[in-house]
């Protein structure tokens, strides 16, 4: 490019060339260049504040192209590279339209987050709505809050706008079975989002399924669907997620069937026999559909990103009831099978709770037995002043604090941190107290009081939410929640990125009760303990959608007759458990055939 | 101040308006001037960047994205920021006319003849422009990328500074008054910011063109494909309607209408990848006058002589100020030849 100087010869001196009306005179490139020629020809020195505040103003106007992550600095937590370079190609090659299908545990939430977050701030997503399982809402809403620092609001049949902050537009949150049913959903068809996440992504998969049909009338420009297992049986599986996120993107149906449908059968799983027409394992040109899937589908195996935890040691202590602890909670049990047969489902709520607290402590119990009317046992609660749990407890405390160990002992139930308390103090042994009801400034200083002074931490399950608790590694279940995502939620707190140690857990059990059994089945039939996190939440959803493991055990408690059927029951249960997690991972080496890679890019 | 970048350049912004602010733990008392009374916003509000606070606390969430921080981006960045501005004078003593000498000869390639520095020397600020703008990359109307782009240039001329320069003048400390009584070099600026805009578009140009890259040259493979798949896809609903019950068919008839806004949806996504597009918005110019020595390269062509006229940046820049071609004013490299002194295109 040439262009011809103005200024040439013998240079010139002041002043510069402004005309009398202090307009710079000759040609200006652009309009918007007048009001600072105008400052220049007044001849006003720089404003070093005005300077200062125009640089921050271009910073926070400044959208820069996707290879930068703009909402780093605002991020709660440290990303790991792969969930970065995730969302990187989500948003520069995927345009925002993709699968998110790591193997369970390596944080497609994060993933997702990130690239929410990263459109928020480039203000590209301003209507986000996130639709997951019932059982994840929550977690969602404190993810989004505590790690990206995203309001949100829950969409109920109630217009949810009315609940949103004045000012940035909160994320919406709907739980799949609220959104595919009216209200709801015609609130949520009818608006035009700007991104939609769907967690557990594989629950859209069929056409014409409540939930299929949800996720096909939801209208967004950008289209993340979360999923460890974008494929099950059916090469379809694949095709109907694939063209969710990038319609045609593997050609009409028909040209799918052709081209990839119906290859030289190979044998099915275990080579037992051929596999059935249309399934994984018949599929033709499978390295053409895997380059083809990675250009919509992000997958990433543990094995991959060398994301490797301590180990977690766990130990079930069972603890022999004193006689009459044991007398109680049969009386209790009795009359809980008795009323729960015929209860109505406010009733059945009660109960469950009743049976949950006898498992807990008589002194979280008798309040609650209270509550329902059942004064004989209250006052036989009441009665009862010692806990053989309480004090193995306290010999188990002992040992660790002798060992300089900081423990973290989770209960359900606040009755019962309040007797921990009492009965630890008078034993000698300092503790702090977390639970929900703290505001933020006073759960923060428990949690300064456990890290630099008091040995052991009596916590519910807020216990950790968004806090720094690594620096323990040990821990103990007082009571056993009947939710076994709880008692991976509980583990969680501690056996989770930034843990140096080998985590141990004690699981204290007392003997003949419900928590006995569930923590047998548990571990007996599903190796509880030894899965990765996400892994147990998997294999629940593969026993049903709606699948509820507190609901089932208490419903084979009170259809039994006496603990012998319960028994029965809840070993058949093991078992349903177990085929589920023996299909979670064929399903898993499934997807890893069809959309894994063979290195990481 | 808040640690958290929006919100304390808010506070500043709101403090420059004429309003006040403290901070109260996790969260800032603002009371609001008058002239942001159009925010809608309560004349006295907390304000703060964490979720947690906001809730617990009852105070306004503001981070990016909050139309009051929008408001207070757009306002800056529309008054912008120009003004003069002065590089102090530096206590080093002047470069030996050897040194200078040696640097002239880098600027003019010899051919022919010969160069040398004629005294005297003479001490002088030269004009350079600090020309700023924000770059608006389309590569879809819901693609865009947003960056701040900057230029240094030589205020008499336009011609672009080097790297090295550029990067120095960003690190030098500046004073709003000479604090020399040395002569001021003229500027041209309306030369300046053609230059300067000139050299801002070309690297706008150069940047949408790496981020336009993905866009590819698949638009019509990408089209036939959507094309087909939406045609099949309706067609079958088409078809599963002609023999559906009442309620079935008024399903299908969402489904339908939901199939068709996606066809064009994907249709309109797939022709806008390939429409980029940039603009830019300038929002900074600063005259900034630096220590100078103005310098004569003589250049002796045979019984010709050339008086080139140079202007010596004084450290910590150390350097010539690019030179025009005498002879055409283009920003070419300068050669001493047969035909005489000039760029090779004039010298052809």
């Amino acid at each position: 490019m040439r262009r011809r100087a103005t200024a040439l010869g013998t240079p010139e001196l002041e002043p510069a060339a402004f005309s009398a009306d202090g307009r710079a005179t000759g040609t200006v490139p652009a309009p918007a260049y007048d009001q600072l020629l105008a400052t220049l020809a007044a001849g006003r020195p720089v404003d070093e504040e005005v300077s200062r505040l125009v640089d921050e103003a271009a910073a926070l106007w400044a959208r820069p192209g996707f290879e930068t992550f703009m909402s780093l600095p605002r991020l709660r937590f440290e990303p790991f590279d792969y969930q970065l370079r995730a969302a990187e190609r989500v948003l520069r090659q995927m345009r925002g339209r993709a699968i998110l299908a790591d193997e369970v545990g390596l944080g497609k939430t994060i993933e997702a987050g990130l690239v929410l977050s990263e459109l928020r701030l480039r203000g590209l997503a301003g209507r986000s709505l996130v639709v997951v399982p019932a059982g994840l809402v929550t977690q969602w809403r404190e993810e989004l809050e505590r790690k990206f620092a995203l309001p949100s609001v829950l969409a109920t049949g109630a217009d949810w706008r009315a609940a949103e902050s004045v000012g940035e537009q909160a994320v919406v949150v709907a739980s799949l079975a609220a959104a595919r049913r009216a209200p709801l959903r015609d609130a949520l068809v009818t608006t035009h989002w700007d991104l939609v996440v769907v967690d557990e992504a594989h629950r859209v998969r069929r056409a014409r399924s409540a939930s299929g049909r949800l996720a096909r009338l939801l209208r967004s420009r950008y289209l993340l669907l979360l999923t460890a297992t974008p494929v099950e049986n059916r090469l379809a599986d694949l095709y109907e997620l694939v063209s969710l996120v990038r319609p045609g993107h593997l050609g009409t149906p028909q040209q799918f069937r052709q081209r990839h449908g119906q290859g030289a059968r190979s044998r099915g799983p275990g080579g037992s026999g051929p596999a059935p027409k249309g399934s994984t394992q018949t599929v033709r040109e499978l390295p053409a559909l895997r380059v083809r899937s990675r250009e919509v589908m992000v997958r990433h195996r543990r094995s991959e990103v060398a994301l490797m935890l301590p180990c977690r040691l766990a130990q079930t202590l069972k603890v022999a009831p004193a006689g009459d602890e044991a007398a109680l909670y049969a009386a209790v049990s009795e009359r809980v099978r008795a009323d729960g047969r015929a209860a109505s489902s406010s009733l059945t709520l009660q109960l469950r709770a009743v049976q949950r607290l006898a498992g807990s402590s008589p002194r979280a119990l008798a309040p609650t037995l209270e509550r329902v009317g059942w004064r004989d046992l209250a006052a036989r609660a009441r009665q009862v002043t010692g806990s053989a749990k309480a004090r193995a407890l306290v010999s188990l405390l002992r040992r660790h604090r002798d060992r300089g160990d900081k423990v973290l002992v989770f209960s359900g139930f606040r009755e019962t941190l309040a007797f921990l308390g009492e009965t630890l103090t008078d034993a000698g042994i300092a503790t702090v107290v977390y639970h929900g009801s703290l505001g933020r400034r006073d759960k923060d200083a428990v949690v300064a009081a456990f890290r630099d002074d008091a040995p052991v931490l009596l916590a519910t399950e807020a216990a950790g939410e968004g806090r720094n608790l690594q620096f323990c590694h040990t821990m103990v279940n007082f009571d056993l929640p009947w939710n076994p995502m709880q008692i991976e939620q509980r583990l969680g707190r501690l056996h989770r990125i930034g843990q140096d140690h080998e985590v141990l857990l004690t699981n204290l059990v007392t003997t003949g009760t419900i928590e006995q059994r569930i923590l047998d089945v548990l571990e007996a039939k599903v190796n509880l303990f030894e899965l990765v996190v996400g892994e147990l939440d998997m294999i629940l959803g593969r026993v049903d959608e709606e699948f509820d493991f507190e609901r089932a055990v208490f419903d084979a408690h009170v259809s039994s007759a006496d603990d012998g059927e319960l028994a029965g029951r809840l070993d058949a249960l093991g078992d349903e458990l177990a085929r589920a997690r023996t299909a979670y991972l064929d399903s898993r080496a499934r997807v890893d055939a069809l959309a894994g890679e063979e290195t990481e890019e | 101040m808040s640690a958290d970048p929006a919100l304390g350049f808010w506070l500043r912004y709101v403090e420059r308006e004429g309003g006040l602010w403290e901070e109260r733990g996790d969260v800032s008392l603002a009371v609001l001037p008058p002239s942001l009374s159009s925010l809608g916003l309560p004349e006295t509000i907390l304000a703060t960047a964490d979720p947690e606070a906001a809730r617990e606390d009852g105070a306004q969430l503001l981070g990016p994205g909050h139309p009051a921080l929008d408001h207070a981006t757009d306002d800056v960045l529309e008054r912008g920021d120009a003004g003069w501005t002065y590089v102090p004078w530096p206590g080093s003593s002047r470069p030996a006319i050897s040194t200078l000498q040696a640097r002239a000869r880098d600027c003019v390639a010899l051919e022919r003849g010969r160069l040398d520095v004629v005294p005297p020397l003479s001490a002088c600020y030269a004009p350079l422009l600090r020309a700023g703008a924000l770059a608006t990359y389309t590569l879809s109307p819901d693609q865009r990328i947003q960056e701040r782009l900057e230029t240094w240039v030589d205020a008499r001329n336009g011609l672009c500074l080097g790297v090295r320069v550029r990067q120095v003048l960003e690190g030098c400390s500046r004073l709003s008054e000479p604090d020399s009584p040395n002569p001021r070099l003229r500027a041209a600026p309306e030369t300046a910011v053609a230059g300067a805009h000139a050299t801002l578009q070309r690297w706008a140009a150069a940047r949408l063109s790496g981020y336009a890259r993905h866009a590819g040259s698949a638009r019509e493979r990408e089209r036939a494909c959507a094309t087909a798949y939406f045609a099949a896809a309706l067609d079958t609903l088409t078809r599963r309607r002609a023999s559906a019950s009442g309620d079935r068919q008024e399903a299908l008839d969402g489904q339908v209408e939901a199939t068709r806004a996606e066809r064009a949806r994907r249709l309109q996504e797939i022709d806008e990848a390939y429409q980029p597009g940039v603009e830019l918005r300038p929002f900074r110019l600063h005259l900034v006058s630096v220590p100078a020595l103005r310098v004569c390269a003589r250049v002796r062509l045979g019984a010709v002589t050339h008086d080139l006229p140079l202007v010596w940046l004084l450290a910590p820049l150390a350097g010539f100020a690019p030179a025009p071609c005498p002879a055409c004013g283009a920003a070419e490299p300068l050669v001493a030849a047969r035909a005489g002194l000039g760029c090779r295109g004039c010298r052809r």
